[in-house]
């Protein structure tokens, strides 16, 4: 569990850049998944399962689809954690 | 070739095998007389009682070649594509992908055309644990593309930029050579100018093992691996289960010639007939391939007369390799007596639907470097083939121009034959 909000966010660029294999200096917070960091429709199941299960929570589709940048996906975990 | 249609040559090989990572490593090691068969290291206990425990894994694992991301999105056999389309794009001089604005061929004009014998097999039976222990939740969202079996053609499409066409025919151990016919035919057609065809297979699996083990198709020769796979000797007991790609660079021979292109051999000829004999079981009279081998002879404007070499699809096992033979010396005649027949599934087993790309790239060397490879364990050939079959030594070929012919066979009574031409 990640609560201090520098660490969620450090934590979830090091898993995007893990995924994604890219820079995790070229991901910032408004990087967009799709437009800017190449993230397709597949990639960004196995994102949103592997977020799910580093932070131990349950990300809802309906909710998932909404988040499309970095920035907004930081901004959920630590609401939620 | 006969008519207008275009002249299609070999400008690229590529290939990962049970003998090295790539074509060069393999060739030399066939020549030299190297064996990639080896005891399996399977799990335990649950296979203990397998009866066959050998076969013939790649020499170099792909993980220590393609990315982690490549890996995690791939089944093993697209990954061992990637490994040898990458090597025989880059040997023909193109980059990587098509479509760089300085590439020497137009992405619209490219194909590729890889098949699958047992495409996915890993994938399917991972996803199928992980559906029963953990839930339908944790499955892949690469489920699908790990198992739909054009995938490997497909993602070698998405690698090099095709345009033109990706294709997969699918008709078992013939497989790869039939991709290698339809890639010609794609050329010939004036569809494209650039075809990368072959095929693969990752297949090395307890439940494969077992379901070959059945049919009393595989070598049980458990505790002499070395000495299992032995084309065309009295003592063959059944094929050896391998694994690995083998893929060609097929260029419209103008296309070549424009860009200044190494040139291995032309692609003159392919043939291709079915047995209509039973799902599994060769034709013994060997019809079916002999009409295969004719059609190509046609195709290539050739004659029984011009062929040196034949990369015979000898397995190693009783049945077929008796079938085969019967129908090199049907299509053939008395000018079998000239030829030399090489069963290099002795050092690499049986690749599947790999086999027959990986037998055209050695085919093409033969030609291009003018030695027919070794079949290492052939200590008594049997009394029943009749054909001129390479012993444990390499043999060089005639000077002047010389054919070749590459054979494959696969279950469902598919019969390939594909014709290579010294330039």
């Amino acid at each position: 569990m990640h609560t201090d909000p520098s660490t969620v966010s450090k934590a979830f660029i090091a898993l995007l850049a893990e995924i994604a294999e890219i820079p995790e200096e070229k991901i910032h917070p408004e990087s967009a998944l799709r437009a800017d960091l190449d993230i397709d429709s597949l990639a960004m199941v196995e994102l949103f399962d592997a977020t799910e299960t580093q932070w131990n929570i349950k990300i809802p589709d309906e909710e998932a689809q909404l988040l499309t940048t970095v920035g907004e996906i930081v901004d959920y975990l630590r609401q939620k954690t | 070739m006969s008519g207008t249609a275009p002249t299609v040559v070999v400008t690229g090989v590529g290939a990962t095998t049970p003998l090295g990572g790539d074509t060069h490593t393999t060739w030399s090691a066939l020549l030299t007389g190297r064996n990639g068969i080896r005891t399996l290291d399977l799990p335990s206990p649950w296979t203990d009682r397998l009866p066959v425990r050998i076969g013939a894994p790649v020499a170099v694992e792909p993980d220590t070649v393609l990315s982690p991301k490549q890996i995690r999105r791939t089944d093993r056999a697209t990954q061992l594509v990637l490994v040898a389309v990458t090597e025989a794009w880059c040997d023909a001089g193109f980059t990587i992908p098509a479509s760089d604005s300085d590439s020497p061929v137009d992405p619209l004009s490219v194909g590729t055309v890889i098949s699958c014998g047992l495409a996915g097999v890993h994938s399917v039976i991972a996803q199928y644990d992980i559906l029963r222990d953990r839930g339908a939740d944790a499955i892949s969202p690469y489920c699908i593309p790990l198992t739909i079996p054009n995938s490997p053609s497909a993602e070698a499409g998405l690698v090099i930029g095709a345009r033109a066409g990706v294709h997969a025919p699918v008709s078992a151990c013939a497989a790869g050579a039939e991709a290698v016919a339809y890639g010609a035919q794609m050329i010939r057609s004036g569809r494209a100018k650039v075809v990368v065809a072959g095929g693969a297979d990752a297949s090395i699996h307890p439940v494969v093992l077992a379901g070959f083990a059945r049919m009393r198709a595989l070598s049980r020769r458990n505790g002499d691996p070395r000495h299992a796979s032995r084309p065309f000797d009295s003592e063959r007991d059944g094929f050896v289960l391998g694994e690995g790609a083998g893929v060609l660079v097929l260029e419209d021979a103008d296309h070549a010639r424009d860009r200044s292109a190494r040139v291995y051999c032309e692609l003159a000829g392919c043939g291709l007939a079915a047995d209509g004999h039973h799902i599994t079981e060769p034709d013994p009279d060997g019809v079916g391939v002999a009409r295969a081998i004719t059609s190509a002879l046609r195709d290539a404007d050739s004659t029984a007369g011009d062929i040196v070499h034949v990369n015979a699809h000898a397995t190693s096992t009783p049945l077929g390799d008796l079938a085969e033979a019967t129908a090199i010396r049907r299509a053939l005649g008395h000018h079998a007596d000239n030829v030399c027949v090489s069963g290099t599934k002795s050092s690499t087993g049986h690749l599947i639907g790999g086999a027959g790309g990986l037998e055209s790239v050695l085919t093409v060397l033969a030609v291009h470097h003018r030695v027919a490879p070794p079949t290492i364990n052939l200590t008594d050939l049997d009394a029943a083939i009749d054909l001129d079959v390479v012993g444990p030594s390499p043999r060089p070929l005639p000077p002047g121009p010389v054919s070749a012919l590459n054979n494959a066979m696969g279950f469902g009574g598919h019969d390939v034959s594909l014709l290579f031409r010294s330039c």
